[in-house]
């Protein structure tokens, strides 16, 4: 691994999050894929990576606000009951 | 809906038009609050506080996006409620049950010595990403919720988090590495393509 190849390797590391959240600017995407499709230790990382927010993601399954904590809150708020089919 | 209208008509004392931001923001508000709380009883308090005291502080919103301000003060009642708790723990108290009845709740059915035959792999998996996610700092967890579990962009979460949006750059790194770090202690449970831990090199 010479001097060039281990900076891009660190650029691409610190990058990552950014590339996989769609944040990362489109000049820089391509130079960081360049790199991925060259580089087997960075893609390890860069699927390890995917792997966990989508394994992050699969964990957020809605969870809906109890109908009995939205009555309180809306008494609270001097509402009482009122019609959230809309 | 008419975001910017309904916020007028509210800080004009329209509370029905309150009511209708709430249904609206309602379950993203409680599921970050369960996700930052890490149980439902809290989450249940820190939703119903937040709308409260949105509707008490409307008049200091200042526009932009109403989502991550209402979320602002989401993170910040839970970060409220998370000091005082440890300041004074508290012990959860099981639900009182008649003998041999069973709460399908999986908060409750946690048992860190279940072995795998016990659950699906699948409710395993749920549970051990809960698990890692839970351990995070609360700094770091929230910028997890925001981002991974609730899907906000950048600058929203940073807005929703109170941190400069490089603070939530780096804290999602470390908070992504450190349950990547986790979950490889629920080896047998991970899909095969994500178990890299002998072939990560650099």
């Amino acid at each position: 691994m010479n001097h060039q190849h281990h900076t891009n390797c660190q650029d691409t590391i610190q990058q990552l999050n950014a590339y996989l959240d769609d944040e990362l600017d489109p000049q820089l995407c391509a130079q960081l894929e360049a790199h991925l499709e060259s580089c087997t230790d960075c893609h390890i990382v860069y699927n390890t990576l995917k792997k966990t927010i989508q394994l992050c993601q699969s964990d957020g399954e809605e969870v809906a606000l109890p109908a009995d904590v939205r009555q309180r809150l809306l008494a609270s708020l001097g509402l009482g009951e009122v019609d959230d089919t809309e | 809906m008419d975001e910017p209208a309904l916020i007028q008509d509210a800080l004009e004392g329209d509370l029905n038009a309150f009511n209708t931001l709430v249904l609206h923001y309602q379950d993203i508000a409680y599921n970050v609050a369960y996700r930052i709380m890490g149980e439902p009883g809290a989450a249940d308090d820190a939703a119903q506080e937040s709308f409260i005291s949105a509707y008490q502080k409307l008049h200091q919103y200042r526009g932009g996006s109403f989502k991550a301000w209402l979320l602002r003060i989401v993170t910040n009642n839970c970060y409220d409620e998370l000091r005082r708790r440890q300041r004074q723990p508290v012990l959860p108290l099981k639900p009182d049950l008649p003998d041999g009845e069973i709460l399908e709740d999986p908060y409750w059915l946690e048992d860190e010595d279940a072995t795998p035959e016990e659950h699906s792999e699948q409710a395993e998996l749920h549970a051990a990403i809960q698990k890692c996610i839970n351990e995070l700092e609360i700094k770091f967890r929230t910028v997890l919720v925001l981002v991974d579990v609730e899907g906000l962009d950048y600058q929203t979460a940073a807005e929703a988090a109170g941190a400069p949006i490089g603070t939530v750059k780096s804290r999602l790194a470390r908070a992504r590495e450190r349950v990547q770090d986790c979950l490889q202690g629920f080896w047998e449970l991970l899909p095969e393509n994500f178990r890299h831990r002998d072939e990560k090199m650099i």
